[in-house]
């Protein structure tokens, strides 16, 4: 019964006419039926019509089978008069019960054509639905959009167009190729409110055979869905900023409250120091005045090292320009620092393992004197006291290979890479008093400014050590360069 | 006997600086360095005031301040260098009386304590109907209140509310904790009330209440009943 669906209208029609020729060949090779039975006959003819091949042959064979009766069978035979008036109601009972039936047939076979249509339209568009509400990337989803809608309206393109940041309408998703041939587009607007967001755009299946009406609204259907589904996308995006945003705040806040609170402590200490020794109405024995004029000076050392990082900081963040460098003997260097820092080392054995015949580097003094500063103070600082601090130096390959290691408790586990970023502590910012985890940071700008590298690692042994890298000649500078170059122009004059 | 003061800080410096101070007024002074050592001499030393950073290692200075109040009354003066007021709220609410925020003088710090100590000396005999603070008299057992010798009227509201801050004089106290006291649980939230009720009445009972003598405002925090420190 499928088969006849897919028939052209013509051979449809010709079947309905060749299926009453039949009936009323078979009609005349029988004898002497009874009009009334062959009246049934061709009304099952008819009938048969309606149901299988549609509403129009079946009108079609209900004339054909009218003209068949009166002409073979009614008196006078072979002749589309009648005799007899009683005939005459006949025939035209006949004719309207034909048409009746036929057109109730009919219409019933079309509804249920048009039910199983719009039953396989719901089915891809409840697959549509389905996979633009899935999380998938917009670009999956209007993948699918050109897809499903070139297959639901049966064209042979389907093209996604939505208008770019620059206001320029750009192709995001296609299905099927354009013909080079002329064709006739079909858009449906991509619309939130006044504003379009793009275009459906589909090709007909030929110049003449424009979309149906039904197809038209599909169209806009599916031109809806894709609105809805490029809003979410846009509302997933601007939540996501929204969260970047806030955990930036967060991070923000963290940083002023552990900035603050670093600030304020040494403070804390000179303000109430300095008010108790001016307050009058004690007589502060001098051991008490030593203390307390002890501790305002210890914490404003304490201050002066906090906000001098803090503007180290923010001139290796500014970009300033690497100060001028020198020739450096390491093994002095790391004797100097050792030298300044020995009374905060007093509880940390330290070792050093420098050989006499390193060959010097150029390196700023005062930046990486700074380095190494930070990388002892805080193995004294992270390890418990007694626990060896051990300092080696040397060369290799072309570089000067410098590493600090510590028994201490080591690195915590991920914390390896971090701890060179600002304000990353390996304890939370209220336990310390001292510093703002600035200080490794500030190593690695300073070390990044002389072409080195530095990083951490933790020992299989237990403790911790941190290394850097020095070339033993600096790549040249842009300005250094610059510099030469005059130079030989000087000379050249 | 001199008052016992418990210094609760983990930064060293800080308190080594207020066991020198407070040692030199005549207190004897105990530091403890963490949250747990803290609430172990709380038990253990029985000190008359506690002075508690909030940022503390192993137990926080708030949980430190509410296990504390479970069991004592003892007073507690809040140190902290946040400036974030929630911080401070909570800790007044929870039970601290005061707090102070870093850096601080002294004579600040002195003052502060003493007003704590008074306090405290106050709420152990109780049972004192009536109370005077310079020109005004207050007489809990017949709900009277005098202004220079003349009663003034109060709406029972009014006088709930002043009931409230005088009981607990010299004690910081929070919007939260005045609205649930006066008005009920349900009005927690209902600070411009509070504010309303407040300026009625200093109206009645300041002598000028442009500037309050008693009842102080704790900006953003809630209000103190003053008694001279």
């Amino acid at each position: 019964m499928d088969s006849f669906r897919r028939w052209g209208l013509a051979q449809r029609y010709g079947m309905s006419v060749i299926s009453v020729a039949l009936t009323t060949l078979l009609l005349i090779q029988l004898p002497s039926l009874h009009q009334a039975n062959i009246a049934l006959l061709y009304l099952l003819v008819v009938l048969i019509s309606a149901t299988m091949i549609g509403l129009g042959p079946a009108m079609l064979a209900s004339v054909l089978a009218f003209l068949g009766f009166n002409y073979f069978f009614v008196v006078p035979l072979h002749a589309f008069t009648v005799a007899e008036s009683q005939d005459v109601v006949r025939l035209l009972t006949f004719l309207v019960v034909a048409v009746i039936v036929s057109s109730l047939a009919g219409r019933v076979r079309d509804q249920a054509d048009s039910a199983r249509r719009s039953a396989a339209e719901l089915t891809t568009l409840y697959g549509l639905s389905q996979t633009i509400s899935a999380a998938v990337t917009i670009d999956r989803i209007l993948h699918v959009v050109a897809q499903t809608t070139a297959h639901l309206l049966n064209v042979p393109v389907c093209a996604v167009l939505l208008y770019d940041d620059g206001g320029r309408l750009a192709e995001r998703a296609r299905s099927g190729d354009p013909s080079p041939e002329p064709s006739r587009q079909v858009d449906a607007f991509l619309r939130i409110g006044p504003r379009v967001l793009g275009v459906l755009r589909v090709t007909q299946r030929a110049l003449d055979d424009p979309l149906t009406q039904a197809e038209q609204k599909n169209l806009e259907m599916i031109a809806s869905q894709v609105v809805l589904a490029l809003e979410r996308a846009r509302l997933a995006e601007e939540a996501n900023q929204a969260r970047t945003l806030a955990e930036a705040e967060r991070i923000k806040g963290g940083l002023l409250s552990s900035v603050s609170h670093d600030l304020r402590t040494p403070l804390a200490v000179i303000k109430g120091a300095v008010t108790d020794l001016l307050d009058d109405s004690v007589a502060w024995d001098a051991a008490a005045r030593y203390d307390l004029l002890h501790a305002i000076n210890d914490q404003s050392d304490h201050l002066n090292r906090l906000v001098g990082n803090l503007l180290e900081m923010s001139r290796i963040e500014a970009g300033a320009q690497p100060p001028a460098r020198s020739a450096q003997d390491i093994g002095e260097l790391v004797a100097n620092v050792l030298n300044r820092m020995s009374p905060r080392l007093a509880t940390h054995p330290i070792t050093t393992d420098i050989p006499a015949d390193l060959p010097a580097v150029q390196i700023n003094y005062t930046q990486i004197d700074q380095v190494l500063t930070n990388l002892i103070e805080n193995a004294a600082k992270y390890t418990p006291a007694d626990t060896p601090i051990a300092i080696k130096a040397e060369l290799e390959h072309n570089m000067i290979r410098v590493e600090v290691r510590d028994q201490g408790p080591g690195i915590p586990a991920g914390l390896s890479t971090r701890i060179f970023e600002k304000f990353v502590r390996v304890t939370s910012p209220e336990r310390h008093a001292d510093g703002m985890g600035l200080g490794l940071a500030i190593c690695k700008g300073m070390i990044d400014m002389h072409h080195g590298r530095i990083w951490a690692e933790n020992l299989p042994d237990g403790g911790a050590r941190f290394i850097f890298t020095l070339p033993l000649h600096a790549p040249a500078n842009r300005s250094a360069l610059r510099t030469a170059e005059r130079q030989t122009q000087l000379e050249r004059i | 006997m001199s008052a016992r003061i418990l210094v609760v800080d983990d930064e060293p410096q800080i308190g080594r600086l207020l066991k020198t101070s407070l040692s030199a007024r005549g207190y004897e002074v105990a530091v403890a360095s963490d949250g747990q050592a803290a609430l172990d001499m709380a038990a253990s030393w029985r000190p008359d005031l506690m002075l508690l950073d909030l940022g503390l290692p192993t137990v926080d200075g708030l949980e430190v301040c509410r296990q504390v109040r479970t069991w004592s009354e003892v007073p507690i003066i809040v140190l902290t260098v946040r400036d974030a007021e929630q911080d401070k709220v909570a800790a007044l609410d929870l039970g601290a009386d005061d707090y102070l925020t870093k850096p601080f003088g002294t004579d600040e710090l002195l003052a502060r304590i003493r007003v704590a100590l008074r306090h405290a000396a106050r709420l152990s005999v109780t049972d004192e109907p009536v109370r005077h603070f310079d020109d005004l008299t207050i007489d809990l057992a017949r709900r009277l209140v005098l202004v220079r010798g003349q009663e003034v009227h109060l709406t029972p509201r009014e006088y709930d509310l002043l009931r409230v801050l005088v009981l607990q004089a010299g004690k910081v106290l929070t919007h939260r904790m005045l609205l649930r006291t006066v008005w009920g649980g349900s009005y927690e939230q209902d600070v411009p009330t509070l504010r309303v009720f407040v300026t009625q009445l200093r109206r009645k009972i300041e002598a000028d209440p442009a500037h309050p003598a008693h009842i102080l405002t704790e900006p953003g925090i809630g209000y103190r009943f003053h008694i001279s420190g």
